[in-house]
């Protein structure tokens, strides 16, 4: 149970990550707060900071807002037992990080700047694998249907 | 069993409180912030999204004499240049094919609402109406300049000089340009301009603003002896 209490804080954590540069791309924030020379307002003006006609932050609140609700769900007392929930964060984690990748490759190989707030991010996805794996490893006390 | 459902009662006091302080903290940023961009004052890295430098132009690019401008929408003489000069530049200078006009972004740090104005510009020009904004921000710049939310405004300004309200609004949301604005800014930063509006003819510095007359007079001294291009 606590794998998911840990997945849900971090995904909650990631979706107010990813809302903050999403309203930034989208105009509602002025200005970003970022470390260093401007790398957080390069990375989110570049023409990378959209994807298919939508800002790449919207991706970022549209899985953490699953992966928030899928560790909500598996803290249902008909869930906690059961290892379904836990699968689908390690999974749903998984495409994150290799997302995440993608876009730190963009960031330092494409557009020669790092966005604080990305790299946040994609150290919470990180996480949330890692704590999902770790919850997958131990034995559930569920048998599966 | 009992423990259980404390241990997750407190969880969900832990995450209340995380999306709270969360949620605080982005509506903080975004009603705490007056400027709806930055001007970045470091010109010495590759320029944002690889943009290039690119002014607005009037005039053939065959005309013997360019004037390049560097100006700011929060600038006062800019404003004045723009208003009292400009327009007369336009009907009766331009026509002639000796002068070519390219006015280039220069805003300046402390103006916080010179960034989306600039931006404002560029989208305008994406509709091919970059001088009537220019006019439209100018004209109307006491009005804008210390709002919170110019935004609105000057959607207004787009929408009387008939620009497409969806897609300027949409270029305005995204800050469309604002790279090239960047870009436009490093070219004057790199010549080490001291202020706006700042002028060139065919690339040397003109050491003060030139009124209406004086540029007359250039363009028909132009007929005799056309002068060297040199930018």
């Amino acid at each position: 149970m606590r794998h998911r209490m840990t997945a849900a804080t971090l995904a909650l954590v990631g979706l107010l990550d990813s809302t903050y540069l999403l309203l930034y791309k989208l105009g509602v924030l002025g200005t970003i707060k970022c470390v260093g020379s401007g790398g957080c307002e390069r990375v989110n003006l570049s023409r990378y900071s959209s994807l298919l006609g939508m800002p790449t932050a919207a991706y970022g609140v549209a899985g953490y807002v699953i992966l928030l609700a899928v560790a909500l769900y598996g803290l249902r007392p008909d869930q906690v037992d059961r290892p379904h929930a836990t699968r689908w964060l390690a999974r749903l984690s998984a495409l994150g990080v290799l997302f995440s990748i993608y876009l730190l490759s963009l960031e330092l190989f494409v557009i020669h700047a790092v966005c604080l707030w990305c790299s946040v991010s994609g150290v919470v996805i990180l996480a949330i694998l890692v704590v999902s794996v770790a919850g997958l490893a131990r034995p559930s006390r569920a048998p599966e249907p | 069993m009992a423990e259980a459902g404390r241990s997750l009662r407190n969880f969900y006091i832990v995450l209340g409180a995380v999306a709270l302080v969360g949620i605080g903290l982005i509506i903080r940023a975004a009603t705490g912030t007056k400027s709806p961009l930055l001007v970045s004052a470091d010109c010495s890295g590759p320029p944002l999204g690889a943009a290039v430098a690119q002014g607005h132009a009037l005039g053939p690019d065959s005309a013997p004499l360019q004037v390049t401008e560097y100006a700011d929408f929060e600038c006062p003489a800019c404003a004045r240049f723009a208003i009292v000069t400009m327009p007369d530049v336009i009907q009766r200078l331009i026509p002639s094919g000796k002068l070519r006009w390219v006015w280039l972004d220069y805003p300046l740090g402390q103006h916080v609402n010179s960034p989306i104005a600039h931006v404002a510009a560029a989208c305008a020009a994406d509709q091919g109406r970059f001088w009537e904004m220019e006019y439209a921000l100018y004209s109307h710049q006491d009005d804008w300049f210390e709002d919170r939310n110019p935004d609105s405004k000057i959607r207004d300004y787009a929408k009387s000089i008939g620009l497409q309200a969806d897609s300027f609004r949409v270029c305005l949301t995204e800050r469309r340009h604002w790279a090239t604005i960047q870009a436009n800014r490093c070219t004057g930063e790199k010549l080490a301009l001291e202020g706006t509006p700042t002028f060139f003819l065919n690339g040397r510095l003109l050491t003060y603003t030139p009124a209406f007359d004086d540029l007359s007079r250039m363009v028909d001294s132009v007929g005799a002896k056309a002068p060297a291009r040199a930018k």
